[in-house]
């Protein structure tokens, strides 16, 4: 991995179309700005593994039986 | 943006539509395409069939009634993205797990909802900018494990 030092306000360009800016550091939270092209969605990684493992539990066979909800009972 | 739980029923027809996901799911980011379809007798559950050279399927339910609450705001980025001015022109699906391990454990993901503009049938699943108020497993509970117990 590459490791490169930046201060606030400075940034890193990934490529001609993402830059990375470092908007503000507060002891240990950085706040970090992004600008990278539509098409590239940009997560949190904890996140972001989060949810494709749950994405990849849900595939399911085309014809798996669909689960009856009782929706009054779920409410309560 | 706030998106509020009393949206109109998210069922645009009764028969299959198509969407388009240009980001993909999250980690499945090949799948763009789906057609879906709402489950015959058995609201509030849709089935997603991707469409392409990986036909994945999956289920998932309109969480409107069903999950008490349930709040949404999207990122004005995601808003943007979907072209998403008022939350009325907004479909939402929560995609949802039946675990295999334990019986009738059925979970649904409230984390990372589908977002759907009606109007254009674009669709983003999005990671909720509330995203800590909500489980990404959600147990429903389901009628053949009530009567199991009963």
């Amino acid at each position: 991995m590459l490791i490169l030092s930046r201060k606030a306000s400075e940034s890193i360009m990934i490529g001609d179309d993402i830059e990375i800016r470092i908007s503000r550091i507060d002891s240990d939270i950085v706040r970090i700005g992004i600008e990278a092209p539509r098409h590239l969605p940009i997560y949190r990684h904890e996140i972001y593994r989060q949810i494709k493992e749950s994405n990849l539990a849900a595939v399911r066979s085309a014809d798996a039986e669909i689960p009856s909800l009782s929706i009054s009972k779920t409410k309560a | 943006m706030q998106f509020v739980t009393e949206l109109p029923s998210t069922y645009i027809s009764s028969d299959t539509f198509q969407i388009d996901v240009p980001h993909g799911l999250i980690g499945l980011s090949h799948l763009r395409s789906f057609d879906v379809t709402p489950a015959k007798n058995a609201w509030p559950f849709v089935t997603l069939h991707a469409l392409g050279e990986d036909e994945l399927n999956f289920l998932a339910m309109e969480p409107q009634s069903i999950i008490p609450d349930y709040s949404l705001e999207l990122t004005d980025y995601d808003a943007e993205i979907l072209g998403l001015t008022d939350p009325k022109d907004a479909l939402i699906y929560n995609i949802v797990t039946i675990h295999p391990t334990a019986k009738n454990y059925v979970t649904a993901n409230l984390v990372a909802p589908l977002v759907i503009n009606r109007k254009t049938l674009v669709a983003k699943q999005v990671i909720l900018s509330n995203s800590d108020s909500y489980s990404p497993k959600h147990a429903l509970i389901d009628e053949r494990e009530i009567a199991a117990v009963a």
